[in-house]
């Protein structure tokens, strides 16, 4: 079985100090096969594919990892994870890689996705919910550009797809304490 | 007749750019007997957000709507792929008495499909489908508890229980691009073209999907469009003869109305 999601044990898992050895992602066990790439729908556009990443968490230097574009682009779509013959959770380290390079402060060379992932955190804790109208504005405000899929944006507003009017607020103190509770740690 | 009463978990998706998929899935379960309670507070998942930036937040996040579902004492359902896979992950995570289920798996229940056949009007039997799963339903089995995860059959049963006329193709659980719309819409542009294009050579008339990432991005991002991208629930209530479906078609970017009345089914 592979899966570093088992357990209840896994809830309480730290911020990663080092990749290497994290119970449940078995980074250790890659053999360099590469069928993780083989099947990762984004290895092309990605400077670093899913197999070196593994390689570099496990061998080093890390700091390679944490800079790529490519843990940025990786869609979790969970195919790698599925498919290693060595259960290897590689999403798993992969979002180890991009949660040690935020905690570190490392710079992305590409930082569209990360400046996405932060505006979308935003809205869930400024909001409880939501709203696709205000995470587009503070990606734009985050990532200092236009998002690129503007005019697409206003067709789907045209087609009453977009409501402008954000939804209610739900349970915005209660999820202030989790957003708390999760940093320093 | 209500025959089973579940917990819903809409998503934020399914209470902004999807509420087709919303209205689509709230009709087909009262159609079918099963009462949906939305749960009161709800809140948003974490998305991939949570997990990419902070593992400890994104488990506290689908936690705290497991608990509300707990209080409620039913099994928990969502529509969408993305909070069901997040939801699931907790779930295991959290050790929750809660079963946390995809809006897909209550209806392809034999019971559910029994009665699917029984209140049948108007049969799909003129619409030629392909059926997108997508990944986060499916993968990773650890997660899913799916055995079938590289040629999922869920949705088939389904749509074969309303008589579709389903095109067999290998793409069912490739990846659309998921939440990169927004910031890489070129890599998602190539991913659902890619996929629209499997789906033409297949020969069929639309692609059907059961999560609204995925209708959004194969909706919006085919080079060449028109194939018009339907949510599985939009084409069931068409298929038991509901009232109410006129104003989902409008929202769709690609429009699938021509398609939908070739194929007799509105
Ligand atoms: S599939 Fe597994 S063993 Fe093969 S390269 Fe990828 S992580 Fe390593
Ligand atoms: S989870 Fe990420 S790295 Fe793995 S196959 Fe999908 S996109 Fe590639």
């Amino acid at each position: 079985m592979m899966s570093g999601l088992s357990g209840p044990m896994a809830a309480n898992r730290p911020q990663l100090d080092r990749i290497r050895g994290v119970e449940g992602l078995n980074a250790e066990l890659c053999f360099s096969c590469r069928k993780c790439s083989a099947g990762c729908p984004v290895a092309d556009d990605m400077d670093l594919a899913p197999h070196q990443l593994v390689r570099l968490a496990v061998a080093g230097p890390e700091g390679e990892a944490l800079r790529s574009s490519g843990i940025w682009l990786c869609t979790s779509c969970q195919t790698c994870t599925t498919r290693c013959p060595n259960g290897v959770d590689v999403a798993g380290v992969i979002d180890a890689l991009k949660q040690r390079a935020v905690a570190s402060g490392v710079k992305p060379r590409d930082g569209r996705m990360l400046a996405f992932h932060r505006a979308f955190l935003d809205d869930v804790k400024a909001r409880g919910r939501v709203h696709e109208m205000s995470l587009t504005a503070r990606y734009a405000l985050r990532a200092r550009r236009v998002p690129e899929g503007i005019l697409l944006g206003i067709g789907m507003f045209q087609k009453g797809k977009l409501p402008l009017i954000p939804p209610k607020k739900t349970a915005t103190r209660e999820l202030r304490r989790l957003f708390e509770r999760g940093k320093g740690k | 007749m209500t025959v089973r009463v579940l917990s819903y978990y809409p998503g934020c998706s399914l209470h902004g750019m999807s509420r087709e998929y919303d209205e689509s899935t709230r009709l087909v379960y009262r159609a079918l007997g099963i009462e949906l309670r939305e749960l009161a507070n709800w809140t948003c998942c974490g998305a991939s957000a949570g997990h990419s930036l902070d593992q400890e937040l994104a488990i506290a996040l689908a936690t705290r709507n497991l608990e509300l579902a707990a209080a409620a004492g039913n099994e928990l359902v969502a529509p969408c792929a993305a909070c069901y896979q997040r939801l699931k992950i907790g779930e295991k995570e959290s050790a929750s008495p809660v079963t946390v289920l995809h809006a897909l798996d209550v209806i392809s229940s034999p019971e559910t499909l029994d009665r699917l056949r029984e209140s049948l009007q108007r049969p799909l039997s003129g619409l030629k489908i392909v059926l997108y799963y997508g990944c986060l339903l499916v993968r990773p089995p650890e997660v899913t508890g799916r055995e079938d995860y590289e040629d999922p059959q869920s949705m088939d049963q389904v749509m074969a229980a309303v008589g579709a006329d389903i095109r067999p193709w290998s793409f069912k659980t490739d990846c659309c691009g998921a939440g990169l719309a927004v910031a890489r819409p070129d890599v998602v542009r190539r991913l659902s073209s890619h996929l629209a294009e499997m789906a033409r050579q297949a020969g069929a008339d639309c692609i059907v999907t059961a999560c609204p990432l995925c209708q959004a991005n194969l909706d919006t991002r085919q080079d060449k469009g028109g194939l018009p991208v339907l949510y599985f629930t939009e084409l069931l209530a068409c298929a038991l003869g509901l009232e109410g479906t006129e104003s989902w078609w409008r929202r769709h970017m690609v429009d699938p109305v021509p398609v939908l009345k070739k194929a007799g089914v509105i």
